[in-house]
């Protein structure tokens, strides 16, 4: 049910410094960002599949994918209503809507769908592996020791800690109503809001106790004493580390620099654009990629070196 | 040390205080443990010595409680960290990190200790309450008792020099719980450190503590060794004192000097000469059941995630009028199988009938009617504005009139000494009130069967007694998940014991109870060597052995 | 915020070969991260006590996994009630945080992405604002309609994402057809939040303010 949820497992991503995780999704969701040419997003698509399957969660993260392959009819009947754009017409809506007109299905339509398909995969992808392989404490920790203030981080992180709990909660909570005999599955949606609050203010009075408890704890425990604090454990970057976030992030260079001198634009409107229209974008789109794939011999290499 | 000067204390908007005059003075290195009915300023007591009470609650005050030289009522609780340690009930509300080390650190990260410091506190916390194992676990895959093995070396590690215990073991099972305490004992013996320990289960630490205080309606009512209680003093109590201790305050006279016996094996040679000569020659008799089906459970297997079998090949039936308390360790599959018999959750495989009828083919209305269930968590089931709508709140979905809801209603408030907080919104009340409330709302339309699930954790033994007789009187048939022997042996006639998955034990109480090592009631292992002096060897509680000896 | 405001307009930048107006999404989506950026800004500087933290915490908790689907049931969900009125009672910046903290935290379980910050905003926002009402006494109807009010905001907050990345060319009539789209989603989605208001917002209001008036010191 909470399929994104981290399990603490040992991979070489696992066991990245959080630092590389971060510049390696940062670069990931740049270059997506930056581009709408559907090879180079296809490349950090693989990128991210690639690092999943390297970290053994490929299984949990093929589970979260498939919920684009949900989304891809919606987004082309979208762009079909919006767009209505494009050259090469491949079939035509035999009747006017109203404010609409009469609707056009284009190539260029749905090649367009099909692309930002592949970047909210590529997007998502990457997201997911990063959630699956980190735990968030780590990345809040992580974070403030960029400086970022510390109290954020704290309310955060406890957030996100009983999100499993309050889930737990609410199961609980709907099992001992439905023991008292309030059926969730009937009644006019007015009557179900309000068996709604059945498990809501359970959950509510239950969690504001809650948080009075872990107050109480985080106050004996000299929370608020001093306005500096000291943090245990500085994940301290060793030059293996710097290298490969310097990889992580070459990409994202070449991107830039790409977009610099004009190489990498596709166009879907009014005509699409073919796949590769120089030599040099090719080159550089090899580039892209190498470098990709590069990252995973040297995780493994620095994986290796751990356990020597 | 710690010196209470005439101290009073109100919570916001009440009139009544809950620590009334308190004059007490607490030596260093000394292992008290307090003890009194719930809701009787326990917990408050505990608090007012780290300042939480008012600094953190709010309330009205009266005195002072010195700690170390420092106003604790006027010292922010942050700073009184230094010098006091707490450890709270509920193992899931006082972790605030997801992994050991960090947890551990987290108050000296807060009282800006350097690394290596905080690397070599980790390092002793860890060993003091041993749990090096368990170092780079993340918290959430921690079992109840290892989380308050962490808890308590989070507290350790910023080295106070008192460490004060709400009720730390009342979440969990006899076996952590035991745990938990050899490490608090061990804390205080090794460490010296002085110790509060709020506790209901007397039975496992009394024999321990130097010091022995009751708190009863906000004013201390004892004060002293446990083996110095008078009889007088055990009429007007409250609490569940170990029952053996309990048995031989009946013959004071006849103990020797050397004070009142708290455990097992000083009560057999205290009482040496009252059980070696029984007065009566008694045998208990053995209820048999009645033979009428209620649920039937066949070949029933059950599982949450496709793969590990949570029940396996379950054949079980409950007879109309059984009394059952179903027993077992944690994660024995206890919970799971209550479930199935109101049909929250669904068998992978067996069959389960209730009166005749697969469980499945009930519609939610009949079932509640004929099945009916209270969970530990009294949280769960409370949701009203008002006690007396929450407990109504079944009986107008079953649609019954109005007067005779009320009527109802009134009655089963004022049994559970509950009628006072009728009009009181139900989170505003104690842990105990609130356990009450949430029995009351469903015990209030009679269900054929009446499902608990560890009803007593955290009531003191005078509501223990109460919710027992009750259930004598009114309930048809129970079934109640305990794992307290001793409420086991004085409310069932027929124990199920589980364990991981299987049923092991089933049968009359006296067959399952007696001579089982690790579920044996106190009273049980007591008379085992006097079984050739004519006292029966399966005599389970105080009033039952009063009976032969007196 | 005067800058993020200035930054949001330059967003808004004239294409001269259509002379219609189009977005710059990306520079939006910074604008946003700069704007939650401004509100932890105030809120390391105002003084909150343990409690307030972990109350915060816990009620952005909530509203996330609230969120989460299987949890919420039959797909109507109380968020921004919870967040409305988190608001009302603990004031602007709480509730901000509030709900703020709903998709970022419920993200790390759903996925995040772009559109995280724009939904930040969008559920911060009405946190915020319920926070300025909280200071006035105000009649319950006006905070029904304020949440119906914000059903219709938090979807065109969130059709700026939708026309940024899934529509192309960025002309005005797709901007427009992109809203119009939206219509019928945003009608029943600020609807649920009326009623969710109306049906529980009394209590939940109720519920947070006992708990606030818990805690006050007196001495004898």
């Amino acid at each position: 049910m909470l399929e994104l949820v981290y399990k603490r497992k040992r991979s070489v991503f696992h066991d990245a410094s959080p630092f590389l995780k971060m510049s390696w999704l940062f670069s990931i969701l740049m270059i997506s960002i930056i581009f709408e040419h559907p090879i180079i997003l296809s490349i950090i698509f693989l990128s991210s599949l690639l690092m999943a399957f390297v970290s053994k969660i490929f299984y949990d993260w093929a589970r979260v994918m498939k919920l684009v392959v949900f989304f891809v009819p919606f987004v082309i009947l979208f762009n079909l209503l919006v767009n209505a754009n494009g050259e090469t017409v491949l079939w035509q809506l035999p009747f006017r809507i109203p404010i609409f007109g009469i609707l056009n299905i284009t190539l260029e339509e749905l090649a367009f769908s099909l692309t930002m398909c592949i970047r909210i995969a590529a997007i998502l992808g990457a997201f997911a592996v990063l959630n699956l392989t980190t735990d968030p404490d780590d990345l809040l920790i992580a974070v403030t020791k960029l400086r970022l203030p510390y109290k954020s981080v704290v309310v955060t992180s406890l957030s996100t800690k009983f999100v499993p709990v309050l889930f737990s909660d609410l199961k609980n909570i709907q099992e001992a109503q439905r023991s008292r005999g309030v059926d969730f599955s009937k009644g006019k949606l007015y009557d179900r809001i309000k068996k709604y609050g059945a498990i809501f203010f359970p959950l509510l009075s239950k969690s504001l106790d809650r948080s009075v408890q872990i107050a109480e704890s985080m106050e004996t425990r000299g929370f608020g004493r001093y306005e500096k604090r000291s943090f245990y454990k500085d994940t301290k970057i060793s030059a293996s580390d710097i290298l490969l976030i310097v990889v992580s992030i070459a990409p994202l260079i070449i991107s830039l620099y790409m977009v610099s001198q004009g190489v990498g634009v596709f166009k879907f409107y009014q005509k699409i654009d073919s796949l590769i229209k120089s030599s040099s974008e090719a080159y550089y789109i090899l580039a892209i990629l190498l470098v990709q794939v590069f990252l995973l011999p040297l995780l493994k290499i620095k994986e290796r070196m751990a356990y020597d | 040390m710690i010196k209470f000067n005439d101290f009073s204390f109100y919570y916001p908007n009440s009139l009544e205080p809950s620590l009334d005059k308190i004059d007490v003075e607490i030596e260093e290195g000394e292992f008290l443990v307090i003890t009194g009915p719930s809701g009787g300023g326990k917990s408050t007591f505990l608090r007012s010595i780290n300042g939480l009470v008012p600094n953190f609650y709010g309330g009205k005050i009266k005195g002072d409680v010195i700690v170390h030289g420092k106003n604790a009522s006027e010292t922010p609780t942050n700073q009184m960290s230094e010098l006091v340690g707490m450890v709270f009930q509920d193992p899931e509300n006082q972790l605030i990190s997801n992994r050991v080390e960090r947890e551990i650190a987290f108050g000296m990260e807060n009282l800006c200790f350097p690394n290596d410091l905080m690397k070599k506190r980790i390092e002793e916390a860890l060993d003091a309450v041993n749990i090096s194992r368990l170092r780079n676990r993340t918290t959430s895959e921690l079992s109840g008792g290892q989380k308050q093995k962490v808890a308590i070396a989070s507290a350790l590690a910023i080295h106070p020099c008192i460490l004060l215990l709400d009720e730390p073991t009342s979440e969990l099972d006899p076996r952590s719980a035991e745990e938990v305490l050899n490490v608090i004992e061990k804390i205080n013996d090794e460490l010296g450190l002085t110790i509060l320990l709020v506790e209901h289960r007397l039975e496992r630490v009394i024999h321990h503590v130097d010091r022995m205080l009751m708190i009863d309606g906000g004013k201390l009512t004892y004060d002293g060794s446990p083996r110095k209680i008078k009889s007088a003093h055990i009429e007007n109590w409250k609490v569940g004192l170990p029952p053996v201790t309990r048995l031989s305050l009946h013959f004071k006279d006849r103990i020797a000097n050397n004070g009142i016996p708290l455990t097992v094996k000083e009560a057999r040679l205290a009482l040496k000469d009252v059980l070696s000569s029984p007065k009566k020659n008694i045998s208990w008799e053995r209820k048999s059941s009645s033979g009428k089906v209620s649920i039937s459970m066949e070949k029933v297997f059950f599982s949450y995630d496709g793969e590990k079998d949570v029940l396996k090949n379950i054949s079980f039936n409950v007879y109309e009028g059984d009394m059952i308390a179903l027993m077992g360790k944690n994660a024995s599959g206890k919970t799971t199988l209550v479930k199935l018999m109101n049909g929250l959750v669904k068998q992978r495989k067996g069959k389960i009938e209730l009166f005749g009828k697969k469980i499945n083919d009930y519609s939610l209305d009949e079932l509640i009617q004929k099945v009916g269930i209270v969970f530990q968590d009294p949280n769960l089931h409370l949701f009203n504005d008002t006690v007396q709508e929450e407990v109504a709140f079944v009986l107008r979905n079953l649609g019954m009139e109005k007067e005779q809801i009320d009527k109802k209603v009134e009655g089963i408030l004022r049994r559970f000494k509950i009628f006072q907080y009728r009009n009181s919104y139900p989170h505003d009340l104690s842990g105990g009130e609130r356990q009450r409330v949430a029995l009351a709302s469903v015990l209030v339309s009679e269900p054929e069967i009446l499902i608990l699930d560890e009803p007593t954790r955290g009531m003191d033994y005078f509501l223990k007694k109460e919710l027992i007789s009750y259930l004598k009187e009114k309930a048809k048939t129970v079934i109640m998940v305990t794992h307290d022997v001793e409420t086991a042996a004085e409310f069932a006639d027929r124990v199920v014991l589980l364990s991981e998955g299987n049923i092991i034990s089933d049968g009359n109480k006296r067959e399952v109870l007696s001579k089982a090592l690790l579920f044996s009631p106190q009273i049980n292992r007591l008379v085992q060597p006097y079984a050739k002096y004519g006292i029966p060897e399966d005599t389970l509680t105080v009033e039952e052995i009063l009976k032969v000896v007196e | 915020m005067a800058l993020a405001l200035l930054l949001f307009g330059g967003g808004l930048v004239f294409d001269e070969s259509r002379t219609i107006v189009k977005l710059w999404p990306y520079e939006i989506i910074g604008i946003f991260v700069l704007v939650i950026f401004s509100f932890v800004y105030q809120f390391e500087k105002k003084e909150f006590s343990t409690k307030q933290l972990t109350l915060i915490a816990m009620l952005s908790g909530i509203s996330a996994v609230l969120r989460i689907p299987f949890s919420n049931f039959q797909g109507i969900q109380p968020c921004t009630t919870l967040i409305i009125c988190s608001g009302l009672v603990y004031g602007p910046i709480a509730g901000f945080f509030v709900g703020a903290l709903t998709p970022f935290v419920s993200n790390f379980f759903l996925g995040h992405g772009p559109w995280t910050p724009l939904q930040m905003i969008g559920w911060g926002l009405p946190g915020l604002a319920a926070g300025y009402l909280g200071k006035k006494d105000i009649n319950f109807k006006f905070i029904i309609v304020f949440a119906v009010a914000w059903g219709f905001l938090y979807g065109w907050i969130m059709n700026i994402w939708h026309f940024a990345f899934f529509v192309k060319p960025h002309t005005f009539e797709t901007f427009v057809r992109t809203y119009v789209l939206s219509i019928g989603w945003d009608v029943s989605h600020a609807f649920g939040n009326g009623l969710f208001m109306a049906i529980i917002g009394e209590r939940t209001i109720k519920i947070l303010t006992r708990y606030k008036k818990r805690f006050t010191i007196e001495r004898m």
